[in-house]
């Protein structure tokens, strides 16, 4: 045996040794990843079985291939979720909940909202809980994102299979049909039933309808204004000064005037307009469209007894308004290049701004006050229309994720007729960030020494946490605006496809096309920055490049399937 | 032959082992540390570069958190469609790749001319040359988010620095954010200030790493400072310069979102001339968030930036293999 041999005995062991690290390195890389995505999935699991094996509630979604593992916790979780649902049942009948919360095992639940994180938010905390407890003995950490990262933080959250509960969700913020198509949150009828009935006795079954995605609740509606009477907030120092008769504005056209005045006298723009669209005249509702996606201008008429899907850059609406925008930028009525969000409100706040085009609500006003500080006046222009959009605006649903449903639906019924919980979490502690004014009417201030700016907690979002008309008014003129919301709600004219909701699935590839060509032309012609003689012809024939057509014979073949579901 | 196989092959094995580990505590002796230091770096280039690469699969999928990666169905190309389907869809192809070449272009020409610039300041004043690297690397440092509003100070329409200065010389005012047509050349020129400092001092190094001795002999045989600079300087940093382009090359297809998204403003009226893959991507699914499509896209760069990297590559070496990146 010569040295050469064992050389080359040594390299072949090197080559083999070589291949086995590989072979090795390839087997345990993707059992590696197959470990990890385990353990994602390990979270999730006794969430769908307790929800499997809970007789309140429908499997969410078909569960994975159970391993002998699983299926052990499986049946362990199925154990306690049914004894947690039958003594939860028997809460809710009894009379006393105080002292069936005592019977319910402690648990604790999270709520996970958009909003940015107050200073004080340990001390609502600490207060809310000792409400939680003593009512449904669960205890809730307060789980506010900021909103420019909400959605993405919430969809990694969603991917990674994180424990979550009650969650909020929106078509416009942590998209709600998204989410249902991707499993992200549990159906929950049955248990609104059992665990919220106030809840669900609250409003309309209409109403409930527009929630519903293929015949099933995904969330609990927040009740607030849902019809969208879009119209001005004019400042009042100005109004005054220029003496503007209110009664004489009936459209946009009608501003004019004062625009001239404004401009003239004061040399600001009259339009608070940014980036994002503010300042915008075309409004679906105004010309009468539900707008079923908007973020691609796909709408129905609101009247149409035949449902004929359309596209809302077609209409002479869009047109109409695309012009006014156009002839009102050229007078000097827009600032000349659209600012960011931000820039946006300190102009206004700064006095170079006069009006914004908005919807003009009850108790408008005050919410414009605080944003903008200036006292302003509003006037709608639009016959109020209750669409599904305008109704899903503002909800709360439950993560797939979650740890107890149930639980979670009982704090959801706490948060939409419990008014001291609802309170504490939309207006903080009472003493220490408000104080009564009038405990009669249910008008509160802040406390001595706080303002707006200074106070440790004033999320002013309302809309975000629950049903709006329990919460409590902030200024004695507010009285009774929740009485009239309640009623402009009721006495809406409902839009004949209200409960369609539009699923995009299929048409994803043509969504995505055409909702950039939105984004890119839709902003310009609607803040007048673009001519819409040679902007309009250029963007439709765009559109229908990107597949326009294709998404409304889709939308049409929808809702052709609801009617005939639904009557 | 009397001893048994089984234990001739122990104690060849064990021979092995001891060489080899003799040859490994030898080497380790000579370059543990420079292992140790590299080891973050590698980890760090496993865990970000190698590991995600099995989510490549995504691309090809209807992925659904809910579902998993593997449960997810496969939908084939479906996912890339969106990138191809439009006219607007090969105009932020044009425009990326347009942009990014001209990018690289002006800032390797004008990194190039800074760095011997400085190498001439160099020799004359150490503390000028220290003053005009630190100014001109101080750039590299500021967010576009920033950079976007100081070009609008310039720009913007009603109370911009350069429509004031226009107005001064009675020449009619420009509506910046409303004219595509001047974009390429604001995004180059806004390109250029952010970055050539710090490229330039990657030549300066390089000039700096030349044989003083080759200068030394020019100026004995009475070449001008033009003559040595062409003569010697450049083609010696030559290869410097090659692998920065592929490298440059190599990310050709990535858009600095930061630069077209803040500086643009986001505006569509300049969407024709700014609009890049990035930007593009991001508008496109920002509505329906599909995480297949974006990592489509994802995928669909990665792949044209392979390829034109090894084409360069391929051309270079064509032309003089020493200069070859590999």
């Amino acid at each position: 045996m010569s040295n050469d041999a064992k050389d080359s005995k040594s390299k072949n062991f090197n080559r083999r040794r070589f291949i086995k690290l590989a072979a090795q390195a390839a087997v345990a890389i993707p059992a590696g990843s197959v470990l990890l995505a385990a353990c994602g999935d390990s979270t999730a699991t006794p969430a769908q079985s307790t929800t499997a094996a809970a007789p309140a509630a429908t499997t969410a979604a078909a569960a994975p291939a159970a391993t002998t593992a699983a299926s052990a916790t499986t049946a362990a979780g199925a154990t306690t979720a049914a004894a947690s649902a039958t003594t939860a049942a028997s809460a809710t009948t009894a009379p006393a909940a105080a002292t069936a919360a005592a019977n319910l095992p402690p648990v604790e639940l999270t709520y996970t909202y958009r909003g940015t994180p107050p200073k004080e938010l340990a001390l609502i905390q600490e207060e809310l809980n000792k409400l939680t407890k003593a009512k449904i003995n669960a205890t809730v950490k307060l789980v506010p994102i900021d909103p420019g990262s909400f959605d993405q933080k919430v969809k990694l959250a969603f991917a990674a299979g994180e424990k979550m509960d009650v969650i909020f969700t929106a078509p416009w913020a942590n998209d709600y049909y998204q989410n249902v198509s991707q499993g992200n949150l549990l159906p929950i009828d049955d248990l609104l039933n059992k665990f919220a009935p106030k809840t669900y006795a609250s409003m309309t079954p209409a109403s409930w309808n527009a929630a519903r995605v293929n015949g099933k609740i995904y969330a609990v509606l927040n009740q607030q204004i849902w019809v969208k009477p879009w119209g001005v907030n004019l400042r009042k120092d100005l109004v005054d000064k220029y003496k503007l008769d209110l009664a004489s504005l009936n459209k946009f056209e009608d501003l004019e005037p004062f625009m001239t005045q404004v401009k003239n006298g004061e040399s600001i723009p009259a339009i608070y307009s940014n980036d994002q669209g503010d300042g915008s005249v075309f409004r679906p509702e105004y010309y009468g469209y539900d707008s079923l996606l908007d973020t691609i201008l796909v709408g129905v008429k609101g009247d149409d007894k035949d449902l004929k899907i359309i596209n809302m850059a077609e209409t002479p609406g869009y047109k109409a308004a695309a012009e006014l925008s156009r002839k009102w930028y050229q007078a000097g009525f827009y600032p000349k290049d659209a600012p960011p969000t931000s820039d946006g409100v300190a102009n206004f706040k700064a006095g170079k701004s006069a009006l914004f085009l908005h919807i003009a609500k009850p108790g408008g006003e005050l919410e414009a006050k605080v944003k903008f500080g200036y006292d302003f006046v509003a006037k709608s222009f639009t016959k109020p229309l209750l669409t599904t959009a305008g109704t899903t605006a503002t909800m709360n649903g439950i993560s797939r994720t979650t740890s107890n449903p149930e639980r979670s639906m009982m704090f959801l019924e706490l948060l939409n007729t419990d008014k001291e919980v609802y309170n504490l979490i939309c207006k903080g502690i009472e003493g220490k960030h408000w104080v009564w004014v009038d405990k009669a009417s249910e008008v509160i201030g802040f406390a001595p020494g706080v303002t707006a700016q200074t106070s440790g907690y004033n999320p002013n979002t309302d809309w975000m946490f629950g049903n709006q008309f329990n919460a409590y008014y902030l200024d004695k003129a507010q009285v009774g605006n929740w009485d009239v919301t309640a009623k402009l709600n009721r006495e809406s004219t409902p839009s004949l496809a209200l409960g369609f909701a539009a699923n995009t699935e299929k048409i994803k590839t043509e969504v995505a096309q055409v909702s950039a060509l939105v984004k890119q032309y839709s902003l310009a012609l609607q803040g007048g920055r673009q001519d819409p003689a040679t902007g309009l012809p250029e963007f439709l024939g765009k559109m229908k490049d990107a597949g326009m057509e294709k998404i409304i014979a889709e939308i049409q073949t929808q809702i052709n399937a609801w009617k005939k579901a639904n009557g | 032959m009397q001893q048994p196989l089984v234990e001739k092959v122990q104690q060849q094995q064990h021979q092995v082992s001891i060489t080899r580990s003799a040859r490994f505590r030898r080497m380790w002796a000579k370059n543990g540390s420079l292992f140790l230091m590299a080891l973050p770096g590698l980890l760090l280039l496993f865990v970000f570069s190698y590991l995600p690469m099995f989510g490549i699969i995504i691309a090809f999928k209807d992925y659904r958190a809910a579902q998993g990666l593997f449960d997810s169905a496969w939908v084939g190309l479906k996912n890339f469609e969106f990138l191809f389907g439009t006219q607007d869809a090969w105009r932020v192809t044009f425009n990326t790749l347009f942009l990014n070449s001209l990018f690289i272009v002006t800032s390797t020409t004008g990194a190039i001319f800074l760095a011997l610039m400085l190498n001439e300041v160099r020799e004359r004043s150490k503390i000028m040359t220290n003053f005009y690297q630190s100014a001109l690397l101080l750039p590299h440092f500021i967010s576009y988010v920033i950079v976007g509003y100081f070009v609008f100070a310039f720009l913007n329409t009603d109370n911009g620095l350069v429509n004031h200065t226009l107005a001064g010389f009675g020449v009619e005012q420009i509506s910046w954010y409303s004219s595509p047509q001047y974009w390429p050349t604001i995004l180059t020129s806004v390109n250029l200030w952010k970055h050539v400092g710090f490229n330039s001092i990657i030549y300066l190094s390089g000039i700096l790493a030349i044989n003083p001795e080759y200068f030394e002999a020019a100026k004995i045989d009475g070449a001008s400072k033009w003559k040595q600079i062409t003569r010697i300087t450049i083609p010696l940093i030559f290869p410097l310069v090659i692998i920065t382009t592929l490298l440059a090359i190599g990310r050709i297809f990535y858009a600095d979102f930061g630069l077209f998204y803040q500086v643009t403003r986001d505006n569509g009226l300049l969407y024709p001339t700014t609009d890049v893959l990035d930007t593009y991507v991001y508008r496109a699914l920002r509505v329906n968030g599909d995480v297949g499509m974006s990592a489509a896209a994802g995928l669909y760069q990665a792949l044209i930036g392979f390829i034109l990297v090894v084409g360069a590559n391929w051309i270079v070496r064509r032309v003089d293999s020493d200069k070859a990146l590999f």
